[in-house]
């Protein structure tokens, strides 16, 4: 099964970054869909099927743990697990997005493996990973 | 905070985040760097933050050797237009490292857009200065150049 994933983040780099990481993990991925912000990201979320979301958190017009919060609010897409992707080490700040339902949170710079292990982790065992 | 401890963070976090990001492996130098070490174009970004400690981080390198880090961290060809946005990313991860080391990971900052622009060498030795700099050479013998700049009344 080929995973749809939806990577949001104003940043042009960390987008291309995070979709090349993806394609050196060896997962199955099928379509990635990128956005700006969260307002973006919702419309996306809204048309398209999606399986994860990486989202960064400091975004204009609409950051990332706003975006976490509408999610939530839309019973269509309140199961869909969320990957934080952040400079922030504020292990305070980590915490609160845990419990607010986030899957799970990488610290950039992040090697390929990294990003594996924590996409398997959250998607569980079914991702058919090459090493 | 004196300005010796925040630029021996930056440098280590820049030497971490080029080698996690783009396979560069870094040494720290004592290089004086003058225009004969830039004969070409420059980029610099800025990055400013504010919390507990406020100012900006500065990374400057010559374009050629940007345009490399494009190459090496996304493995795109158009690596010019890139440029500066793939060294002010690579400053935006050296600088959460930097504040999580300096102020601890229950610490709280804002960092603004990283700023990039392009300069000569001759512009870049007339800027004012740093309060420190911290200066790194790459395998292929380029330097890259750091500043930290610390606003009164916060160290």
């Amino acid at each position: 099964m080929a995973y749809n994933i939806l990577v949001v983040d104003d940043s042009s780099i960390t987008r291309r970054v995070v979709k090349r990481v993806l394609s050196l993990t060896g997962l199955d991925v099928g379509e990635i869909y990128e956005a700006q912000d969260g307002i973006e990201a919702l419309e996306i979320l809204g048309d398209q099927w999606v399986d994860l979301v990486f989202t960064d958190l400091n975004m204009p017009r609409m950051g990332g743990i706003e975006l976490i919060g509408k999610m939530a609010e839309d019973h269509r897409i309140e199961s869909t697990p969320v990957i934080v992707v952040t400079s922030d080490r504020d292990e305070l700040r980590l915490a609160e997005l845990k419990a607010k339902g986030v899957s799970a949170c990488i610290n950039k710079p992040f090697r390929p493996e990294v990003l594996r292990d924590v996409v398997k982790q959250v998607l569980g065992d079914s991702t058919s990973g090459g090493e | 905070m004196d300005a010796e401890t925040l630029g021996s963070a930056l440098q280590t976090a820049t030497r971490q985040v080029l080698e996690e990001a783009t396979f560069v492996f870094s040494e720290p130098t004592s290089e004086p760097f003058g225009r004969s070490s830039w004969p070409g174009t420059l980029i610099r970004v800025r990055l400013g933050f504010s919390g507990p400690l406020s100012g900006h981080f500065m990374l400057v390198a010559s374009s050629e050797l940007c345009q490399s880090l494009v190459a090496d961290m996304l493995g795109e060809s158009d690596t010019e237009a890139l440029a500066g946005e793939v060294l002010g990313e690579i400053l935006n991860m050296a600088t959460g490292i930097a504040l999580t080391e300096l102020l601890g990971s229950d610490s709280s900052w804002a960092l603004r857009v990283p700023e990039a622009e392009q300069l000569s060498a001759a512009e870049f030795l007339a800027a004012p200065a740093p309060d420190v700099w911290v200066r790194l050479l790459t395998e292929e013998e380029q330097l890259i150049v750091g500043g930290v700049f610390i606003e009164q009344g916060t160290q």
